[in-house]
């Protein structure tokens, strides 16, 4: 209902009054009441009259380069997966060929493995914990030897006989000091765009 | 890509991911209201533009915290309107006619706290009589108070309807409509002279 109880008379809503001044077309029975309405006519002429001189009034421009200064002092928000996802995106191919490699050596196994029937899930699966902890520990054991052949042990040995304050003092500072800088230029690396890096490796290769 | 022809929400999912130029149109997209806004609120060039290049700088630095369900440009003037209300309580300006703040003493002042009144499709004597039609609205709209005006300035001139109005003031709805309203009358009072002129 747009019209509104006052004395006898029925008038033109708030709502259908800011509508009309506004610019909005009236409805027929609101059209048919403002034809005969001097009070609800008024209203919305006077409103239609503020609106025309509001609405006509100059949106102001900043001075110039305004963006500029705006953007020069922005700090857009740059995720490190968006920065793989571009990565992803702008090696279409590479992506591509990498997957289809994976996809390829996928079924190829798996075909493979359906030609044995005696190959089951649980005889791979034992085999795969079989020779993935040999590896392991083969692993293990040749860092162990590397260690022990360059001397390690003996340096180490050497330092713990040697222990005082002063020297256990310098080891952690030297550790923290070590540590900072590779975690400062791990942060740094991280801010950096794909482009610098890809900029970066392509000079180093 | 045509960064002019995408959407709002479409230029703020790319500045998400780092997209300068996405950004940079979205400047451009709402610098004047922005701007126009803050400026009719303080009456400085200066400080205008300072506020309206915080309002953005903290909007974009901000994008993680912006919810893509509500408008950006509600967003925006939301911060923009926080910060200058900030300002001007902090600073306890008063409303200042459109010829330049009170406390301007010097020429310069003057000119810097003046209002320029320039389209450049006007020609330079419908720039005078929009100056002076204009300066009267401008010192109408400036003796209103500041939450009236900005009520009103969104309403009117960047035509925002009241739930954005309430959203981007922190306020009800009723109060909005409230506002309005007595922001209305108030400058049909200040207008009364040339309101009858339009009449005959």
């Amino acid at each position: 209902m747009n019209h509104r109880t006052e004395s006898v008379e029925m008038h033109l809503t708030p709502e259908a009054v800011e509508r009309i001044g506004m610019g909005g077309e009236p409805a027929d029975a609101e059209a048919r009441h403002l034809q005969s309405c001097t009070r609800c006519r008024h209203e919305v002429a006077e409103l239609g009259s503020l609106q025309v001189r509001l609405a006509a009034l100059v949106r102001l421009a900043p001075p110039s380069g305004f963006a500029d200064r705006v953007m020069a002092r922005v700090q857009l928000p740059t995720p490190m997966w968006i920065r793989a996802l571009d990565g992803v995106r702008a090696h279409r191919m590479r992506t591509a060929a990498v997957v289809a490699t994976l996809v390829a050596a996928i079924t190829g196994t798996l075909s493979w493995l359906t030609a044995y029937p005696q190959v089951t899930p649980g005889t791979m699966t034992s085999l795969l914990w079989e020779r993935g902890t040999g590896l392991l520990w083969q692993g293990v054991l040749s860092i162990g030897r590397v260690a022990y052949d360059s001397g390690l042990f003996t340096v180490l040995e050497a330092f713990r006989a040697d222990l005082n304050a002063w020297s256990a003092v310098g080891a952690l500072a030297t550790l923290a000091l070590v540590g900072s800088a590779s975690l400062w230029m791990l942060m740094r690396l991280m801010e950096l765009s794909p482009r610098t890096i890809r900029w970066g490796t392509e000079r180093i290769g | 890509m045509d960064y002019s022809e995408q959407t709002d929400k479409e230029l703020v999912r790319l500045s998400r991911r780092g997209d300068e130029r996405a950004a940079r149109e979205l400047v451009h997209r709402f610098e004047r209201p922005v701007y126009s806004i803050v400026y009719r609120m303080v009456r400085d060039r200066e400080l205008a533009e300072d506020l309206a290049q915080d309002a953005f700088v903290r909007t974009f630095n901000h994008l993680d915290r912006y919810d893509s369900r509500y408008k950006f440009s509600s967003w925006l003037f939301k911060i923009a309107y926080n910060l200058t209300v900030d300002h001007l309580r902090k600073r306890e300006l008063q409303t200042i006619s459109v010829h330049g703040a009170p406390d301007a003493v010097t020429q310069e002042r003057q000119e810097a706290t003046s209002l320029t009144l320039q389209s450049d499709e006007e020609s330079p004597d419908d720039r005078l009589v929009a100056k002076e039609l204009a300066g009267e609205l401008e010192d109408a709209i400036a003796g209103l108070r500041e939450d009236y005006r900005t009520a009103i300035l969104l309403r009117h001139v960047e035509g925002r309807p009241y739930e954005e109005i309430a959203e981007i003031m922190d306020i009800p709805l009723g109060t909005v409509k409230t506002y309005i309203f007595r922001a209305r009358r108030e400058l049909r009072e200040a207008l009364s002279a040339s309101y009858g002129d339009a009449d005959d």
